[in-house]
């Protein structure tokens, strides 16, 4: 018995291109099945079929094919019954919880199958027991991080006692320790019978986690099923083909001599009532040429670093100099001319009508006089290899990866000298991720130094030329990322090593 | 004994019958019996004043404001009436709403009566609020970060007027993506089963008799300020 998918394919409403097209796969219980693909591959689509959320909540698509759950036709079932059987975990956890309290949370699901409340009550301490996590039962879900929401999520679907558990891209919002334990826990759960399938943009990771089975989607096809020794080879070759230029060339010299364009002096920081400083004491200096890559897990003061460089924080001791000048004697306005801040999630600030009003917003608001602006646009809009697209296009009804690059572009278009960006990765398969990156490096008139926010080792190697980690507040080490990253206790302090897992499970799985 | 011991909907029929009486009466010796009552029940609340001095601020400059519009348009008296119940309706506002337990929004409606959908509506309000503000304070500064000042520099009719339009890009990134995150709402919520059929729910309340003496005691001032308005005009 097992989920099986025969000559699938869907066309949602209102579309014209099919989101799957004619997909046959199997995908067994007590394995682990990595689905990888880019941005409208067509994961989401399978995963919804697979869960009933397509026909049930899209209805209007068109739907060929069918979908057999342990031997049930899908066809066949209702939504009430699915939720029985596959659980599903949605990439954002925040945006999956909807009661206020850990233990409302897991009992959602049970409560609108009409459970005895007795029996629900015995399943959310069994549910919070396999996960670990009975000590956040009376806990507020909105006061959880994002890897004990995930985890609030799991439990929420295991209470529901299914056989198979739908993972969509479940590592995006998690730091790389919170990411080992998750998929350490996706092991565990299919290797007590349930069939795990994970959708996963961070592919090298993913297959820290062993799986049995391997499936690549493109342009809504399957472009390989097989087992992970095959999908590592099938990779490998495609990458190489790929491969436009070395990333290492692109990589510029850091200038040691000149006044750095930005730095921090011994910055104190804490929230207010927070128990312990956010910022323990950080000095860095930002120079011309850097793309420094600064890492370390949620928490450890990353972000409250970056908005001292803008002046949305300022330092409760210590000093920031941004070009020369004290940043405490300028407004955030001000900064802004200087320091450019990208957030992570472009929907945060896309707001105008036409691309033409949003990239031109920032330039006014800093008061560039107009004739400049409209060049000042037409170049960032060219680094962020958008120039295609007209300007009087609305930026919603862009894909997610151009929107980022939008908000990137919005940013770029105020020149600023230092450009700082929150993971620029987040939500966006490698390959864009990497080709954003190519085109700031390459940009004549790019910003002279970049700061990136980043949980991506392989991206900081390739091309950062400084990587500086952090943890509890305070730098643990900062250097080329060859120094930098492979220096393990520098790494393991900053909680970034990542182990594999122990060495009975790899070896039981892995070949 | 604190107010929250009163089960929830003991404490809401409380409220909306004395915030009624205080809506219906008019004459001022029982406005000022109402509204020593609501302060009565802020101070058996027991809210820390640092939770509720801001409400209060904002409150009291509201009052001074109609007060101020009744002395000028109206009579002393009518001013006065009026200065009572905005008070008294504060007070009963803070007491009962700052100590209500988000969580108990929806057993505490479904209890009462309303349906299912309703009632969960509430519970999910309450959830989405402190993601709504933390949205709200991520798009603001987003959008400082793009040289954007919140404060208006110009204090002319016209720029006053146009201040819809400067907040635009505080209010449309928030209103878009709440938009689309229902979407994703709706479906994880159809994956969990919900609306299938009738529902279970976790929390149970129980009326004890002290309840039921709350409850009583709300419907006889109800009354009492029903026949008040009546009797006494």
């Amino acid at each position: 018995m097992s989920i099986h998918i025969a000559d699938l394919s869907y066309i949602y409403a209102e579309r014209t291109a099919s989101a799957l097209r004619d997909v046959t796969l199997d995908f067994r219980p007590g394995q682990v099945a990595l689905v990888v693909g880019r941005s409208g591959s067509g994961k989401t689509t399978l995963i919804r079929c697979i869960n009933g959320l397509i026909p049930h909540s899209y209805k209007d698509g068109t739907l060929r094919g069918e979908i057999h759950l342990f031997g049930e036709c899908t066809a066949g079932l209702s939504l009430a019954q699915l939720a029985r059987r596959v659980g599903t975990v949605m990439q954002e956890p925040d945006k999956q919880i909807v009661a206020a309290r850990v233990m409302n949370e897991i009992a959602f699901g049970l409560e609108n199958i009409g459970l005895p409340r007795a029996q629900i009550i015995a399943r959310i301490h069994e549910a919070a027991r396999q996960l670990r996590i009975e000590h956040l039962l009376d806990r507020d879900t909105h006061s959880l991080s994002g890897g004990e929401q995930q985890k609030v999520v799991i439990a929420a679907t295991l209470a529901m006692q299914p056989r198979a558990l739908l993972l969509d891209e479940p590592l995006a919002s998690l730091d790389p320790p919170s990411a080992r334990a998750a998929l350490r826990l996706f092991r565990r759960l299919a290797d007590e019978g349930i069939a795990v399938i994970l959708v996963e943009h961070r592919t090298a990771e993913a297959l820290h986690v062993a799986p049995e089975h391997c499936v690549a989607l493109r342009d809504g096809e399957v472009a390989f099923d097989g087992d992970a020794a095959g999908f590592r080879a099938w990779r490998e070759a495609r990458r190489g083909m790929q491969d436009d230029g070395a990333p290492s060339e692109l990589r510029r010299p850091s200038s040691a001599n000149g006044a750095p364009l930005l730095s921090f002096h011994d910055v104190h920081f804490a929230y207010p009532g927070a128990p312990v400083e956010q910022l323990g004491g950080v000095s860095l200096d930002v120079r011309e040429g850097d793309l420094i890559a600064l890492m370390g897990p949620n928490g450890a003061g990353k972000s409250t670093l970056c908005k001292m460089a803008i002046g949305l924080l300022r330092p409760a001791r210590g000093q920031v100099i941004v070009m020369n000048e004290d940043a405490a004697h300028l407004t955030v306005a001000q900064l802004a001319r200087r320091v450019g801040y990208v957030f992570q999630n472009p929907a945060a600030m896309l707001f105008a009508n036409t691309l033409r009003e949003e990239l031109s917003f920032g330039p006014r608001n800093v008061g560039m006089p107009e004739a400049r602006i409209q060049q000042a646009t037409a170049e960032a809009l060219e680094m962020v290899g958008l120039s295609h697209l007209s300007l009087d296009q609305s930026p919603f009804g862009l894909s997610f990866g151009q929107q980022k690059r939008v908000a990137v572009a919005g940013v770029l278009a105020m020149q600023p000298h230092v450009l700082i960006l929150d993971e620029p990765t987040a939500g966006l398969d490698d390959d864009t991720a990497e080709d954003l990156l190519r085109r700031l490096l390459r940009a004549e008139r790019g910003p002279r130094a970049i700061v990136m926010v980043t949980h991506d080792a392989a991206l900081a190697r390739r091309f950062a030329n400084r990587v500086v980690l952090m943890a509890g507040g305070r730098i643990v080490a900062d250097g080329p990322p060859g120094d930098t990253l492979d220096n393990d206790a520098a790494m393991r302090r900053a909680g970034l090593l990542i182990d594999e897992l122990p060495a009975g499970e790899w070896d039981r799985h892995a070949h | 004994m604190r107010i929250e011991s009163f089960d929830p909907r003991a404490r809401v029929i409380f409220y909306v019958c004395l915030t009624t009486a205080v809506l219906v009466v008019n004459d001022w010796r029982a406005l000022v019996g109402l509204a020593i009552l609501s302060g009565g029940a802020l101070i058996f609340a027991r809210v820390p004043w640092e939770r509720m001095k801001r409400i209060w601020l904002g409150a009291v400059v509201f009052i001074a404001l109609i007060t101020a519009l009744n002395l000028l348009f109206r009579s002393p008296t009518e001013a006065a009436q009026q200065a009572l119940r905005a008070v008294a309706m504060a007070a009963a506002s803070l007491a009962i709403v700052l100590t209500f337990d988000p969580a108990e929004l929806g057993i505490t409606f479904r209890r009462m009566g309303f349906p299912d959908k309703f009632a969960f509506a509430l519970d999910l309000t309450a959830r989405f609020v402190p993601t709504l503000i933390r949205d709200f304070q991520i798009t603001i500064d987003a959008q400082k970060a793009r040289g954007y000042e919140l404060e208006l520099r110009d204090r002319s009719l016209k720029s006053i007027l146009t201040v819809g339009r400067r907040f635009a890009p505080i209010i449309v990134p928030v209103v878009v993506r709440a938009v689309l995150d229902a979407e994703d709402r709706a479906n994880a919520m159809d994956l969990r089963a919900f609306g299938t059929g009738p529902r279970t729910w976790l929390q149970t309340l129980h009326l004890r008799p002290r309840d039921y003496a709350l409850i009583a005691a709300s419907f006889a001032l109800l009354a009492g300020g029903v026949a008040a308005r009546w009797l006494l005009g």
